[in-house]
């Protein structure tokens, strides 16, 4: 039991990231990652063993998430990703300034496919995991992946430019 | 410039670069990449995109989470540990036998024993994160005061910090080289904790607070008389000094 509370704790990370991509105030994320520690903690009985522990968490924060938007009463915002913000760090051959385009390309992407990046590419998730998370096919998630990456690539390459949104064939 | 040849599609070059792929289809694929500049370009800037982003959306948050995130698991793990009922709370705290950092002085300054206690302070103050905030704070200062005080065999006046916000929400004695030590954990709204570490010493002599700050640790410390005291926290040293200043000023009278 300590050993999950430990575990928890090493998600904490990465809840603040996925809440971060699905909110665009940094409190606000804090805040839900904090209602989703709560609610987990509530519900340690419920977590089986052999499992994605972060996708457990991730579930959990969105339900919160969802429900407190509904009860908002409001649309999905767009929840735009601040497009000031520069990332600190840098590593590797990636510059700085290709961090910071490829962030603000991120932003500028439908939230159902940010989502999507998050979760595969930047939390490390499996697509199966990502379908049972959002209630989607795993087709659906390949379609939403491939669109945001493509995207992606077309305003890395051309930051110019906002590519108009297309279909794929 | 996407994709109506024939080529795999960007669904099955991104399942390519996720792993999701079969050993047999994901040879297929590395196969094609082998002969098609075109695609092995494109999912060589999907890998640079991929890097950036994870770098980028790592950098969105703050590097330390705020504490109070960590306070709920702590505080739930104090509940489990005290249910677990390591009941008298008598615990052995072990400490390296680490080089002193501070030279001992002449009166007035800190003794051998007290820069001790400031290690075992610092120790115990990460070692046992947090209890409850909410569970407890029921603990009345001047029956604590009475116990403590017999138990470590000289007065001790338990600090009353609600002016700033903080309130006992555990105490628990601690087995140290120097004998028995009482740790006093107190939390404020926030989840910010500060900890009050007495001891009795094995000398005697006033020592005026004193602070240290290391690895964001803030530590007020001094003596008055018999009766050694530290007290660590996270919180900025101009808040901790107030409140250092006051537990100090407790015990004279």
């Amino acid at each position: 039991m300590e050993d999950l509370l430990l575990r928890i704790e090493a998600e904490i990370p990465a809840l603040r990231r996925y809440a971060r991509v699905l909110l665009h105030d940094s409190d606000a994320a804090d805040d839900l990652v904090q209602d989703c520690l709560v609610r987990a903690l509530s519900r340690l009985h419920l977590w089986r063993r052999p499992g994605n522990l972060r996708a457990w968490l991730f579930t959990i924060l969105r339900h919160i998430q969802l429900n407190q938007r509904r009860s908002a009463a409001r649309s999905p915002p767009p929840l735009p990703l601040a497009e000031g913000e520069e990332p600190s760090v840098a590593a590797g051959q990636i510059s700085r300034i290709e961090v910071a385009e490829t962030l603000r390309a991120f932003a500028r992407l439908p939230e159902e496919q940010r989502e999507v990046l998050s979760l595969v590419v930047v939390e490390g998730l499996r697509y199966r995991e990502v379908a049972d998370l959002l209630d989607i096919s795993v087709g659906t998630v390949m379609s939403r992946l491939a669109r945001g990456r493509e995207r992606l690539r077309q305003m890395s390459e051309d930051p110019g430019t906002v590519t108009p949104f297309r279909r794929l064939p | 410039m996407s994709g109506a040849e024939p080529h795999p599609d960007l669904e099955e070059l991104g399942a390519y670069l996720d792993g999701e792929l079969d050993e047999k289809h994901r040879a297929t694929i590395a196969a094609h990449l082998a002969v098609c500049p075109m695609d092995r370009e494109r999912v060589a800037a999907y890998r640079r995109c991929d890097a950036a982003l994870r770098i980028g959306v790592k950098a969105l948050v703050a590097e330390r989470a705020p504490v109070r995130l960590a306070s709920i698991l702590h505080a739930h793990r104090g509940r489990r540990r005290r249910r677990a009922a390591i009941a008298a709370g008598v615990l052995a705290l072990l400490v390296g036998g680490g080089a002193a950092w501070w030279a001992v002085g002449p009166a007035g300054e800190p003794t051998a024993d007290l820069v001790q206690m400031v290690q075992d302070a610092d120790a115990a103050y990460r070692v046992y994160p947090l209890t409850s905030p909410e569970k407890e704070g029921t603990l009345d200062p001047a029956t604590l005061s009475a116990r403590l005080s017999q138990q470590l065999g000289t007065a001790v006046r338990v600090p009353i910090l609600e002016r700033w916000g903080f309130r006992l929400s555990r105490d628990q004695l601690l087995v140290t080289r120097y004998g028995l030590a009482a740790q006093l954990t107190y939390v404020d709204a926030g989840g910010r904790r500060l900890t009050c570490l007495f001891r009795r010493r094995p000398v005697s002599g006033d020592v005026e607070p004193r602070f240290r700050e290391e690895d964001g640790v803030v530590t007020a410390y001094g003596a008055e008389g018999e009766l050694g005291y530290v007290m660590t926290s996270s919180l900025p040293r101009h808040e901790l000094h107030p409140i250092a200043e006051a537990v100090y000023r407790a015990q004279e009278s």
